[in-house]
């Protein structure tokens, strides 16, 4: 780099050099001259315009004050116009290294870096609001989403409480299976067979004392679930039909409740144990833990009553 | 010729090594590039006039680019900066379409 600078400014120095010495007088009015009908555009010009003029000046002082001594002023003033070279280059490289940084700077940490305070501010100012707004946001979604997370929860307990009745309902009608502490009810014929208004009384006894789900077995027929609606009948051959199903003694009713107060319900003068011992038959109680009521009814679905609201 | 290929190696210097600008000085740095540019052309188009002098180049390189920096600084003491920044790049838009409007004569004839 060092090397070919200076064959090079010779070079540059051969080129310019002729353009002071040998015709300054033609020289400088030369350029002025188109200078003038091209300057179209004069306000813009300030450069060229600036070093006509300044050129002038010079090129006019120059041959005046080398008058006396030429000699002398001519090394000094090529190594002047040396040092000048030198600094047009390294302005030139300066400019090239402040572009290329800019440049850098530019496309690295985008113009948050060079901006000026004032915009800075500005841009602060706006993402501070941005943040209030989006904080408002999360604030209105977080309540929307309490909002609806409590009513699905509500809608959970809803839901909860539905199926609760449900079962309470369905064990009340029949519908589904239940089991529970109770007592079991076998009622043996003796030589006559029980006839159904003694199970009814027997079923109505068990229901005064609390019994809440109830089912009837015999030794043939599928056990019946017993319901506010089940119907009890004699039938020619000595059976019991109950609920349609034809059953045959003895007879196995199943009632879930307060085993105690069923049991003395059973039993006061007068009462189950004493009209099945007088028709001839046998009454065994007992009371297994816990008793299980299997026999379902399908629900009957009402063709003339309709809920009121 | 010097000047341009400085000019070339200086950007390649500049992209291989970035250059880590100061502080104080990153507000002003573009301006001050658009001045030096400024300057470039106007040398570029004085070469062409024939009247190209080294001396008054690196006088209005220098100056343009004090100019341009001072202005700018003062803009910013003002506060108005940004606006006083603005109007620079297009004074020196200016003079630079200016300038290359003159070299494209020169070297077109157009």
């Amino acid at each position: 780099m060092t090397d070919p600078t200076p064959d090079d400014d010779a070079v540059t120095e051969a080129i310019t050099v002729p353009l002071p010495t040998p015709a300054p007088a033609t020289r400088a009015p030369a350029p002025r001259s188109p200078a003038s009908p091209e300057a179209d555009d004069p306000p813009a010009v300030g450069e060229p315009d600036a070093t006509g003029r300044e050129l002038v000046p010079a090129r006019a002082v120059r041959p005046e004050a080398g008058g006396p001594s030429p000699a002398h002023r001519r090394p000094r003033e090529a190594s002047r116009r040396l040092w000048m070279k030198v600094t047009v280059v390294a302005l030139c490289a300066l400019l090239g290294v402040s572009l290329a940084a800019q440049l850098r700077r530019n496309e690295k940490d985008g113009a948050l870096a060079g901006a000026r305070q004032e915009d800075l501010v500005r841009i602060l100012d706006e993402l501070d609001s941005r943040e209030q707004r989006l904080r408002a946001e999360i604030a209105e979604l977080q309540e929307r989403r309490r909002t609806l997370s409590s009513a699905a929860e509500g809608s959970q307990t809803v839901q909860e409480d539905l199926e609760r009745r449900s079962e309470e309902l369905g064990i009340l009608a029949g519908t589904i299976p239940a089991e529970g502490e109770g007592l079991r009810l076998v009622f043996r014929p003796g030589s006559s067979a029980l006839g159904a208004e003694l199970i009814l009384d027997a079923v109505e006894e068990l229901r005064g004392a609390g019994a809440e789900a109830m089912q009837m077995g015999g030794r043939t027929g599928s056990p019946v679930r017993i319901v506010a609606a089940t119907a009890f009948l004699d039938t020619e051959n000595d059976h019991l039909l109950v609920g349609n199903h034809d059953l045959s003694g003895p007879y196995t009713l199943l009632a879930i409740g307060d085993p105690e107060t069923m049991r003395a319900a059973l039993a006061i003068p007068g009462g189950v144990v004493d009209s099945v011992e007088d028709a001839g038959g046998k009454l065994q109680i007992d009371a297994p833990d816990p008793v299980t009521v299997t026999a379902t009814l399908s629900p009957a679905t009402p063709r003339y009553a309709e809920p009121v609201d | 010729m010097i000047p341009a290929l400085a000019l070339i190696v200086g950007v390649v210097v500049g992209l291989v090594f970035e250059p880590s600008v100061p502080t104080g000085l990153e507000p002003y740095l573009p301006i001050a590039v658009v001045a030096a540019l400024d300057a470039v052309f106007g040398g570029v188009r004085a070469r062409l006039d024939g009247i190209f002098d080294d001396k008054v180049f690196v006088v209005s390189f220098v100056s343009n680019v004090l100019v341009a920096a001072l202005i700018v600084y003062l803009g910013d003491k003002l506060g108005v900066g940004g606006q006083l920044s603005t109007g620079v790049v297009v004074v020196l838009g200016v003079r630079i379409f200016g300038n290359v409007a003159a070299i494209r004569r020169h070297i077109f004839r157009a």
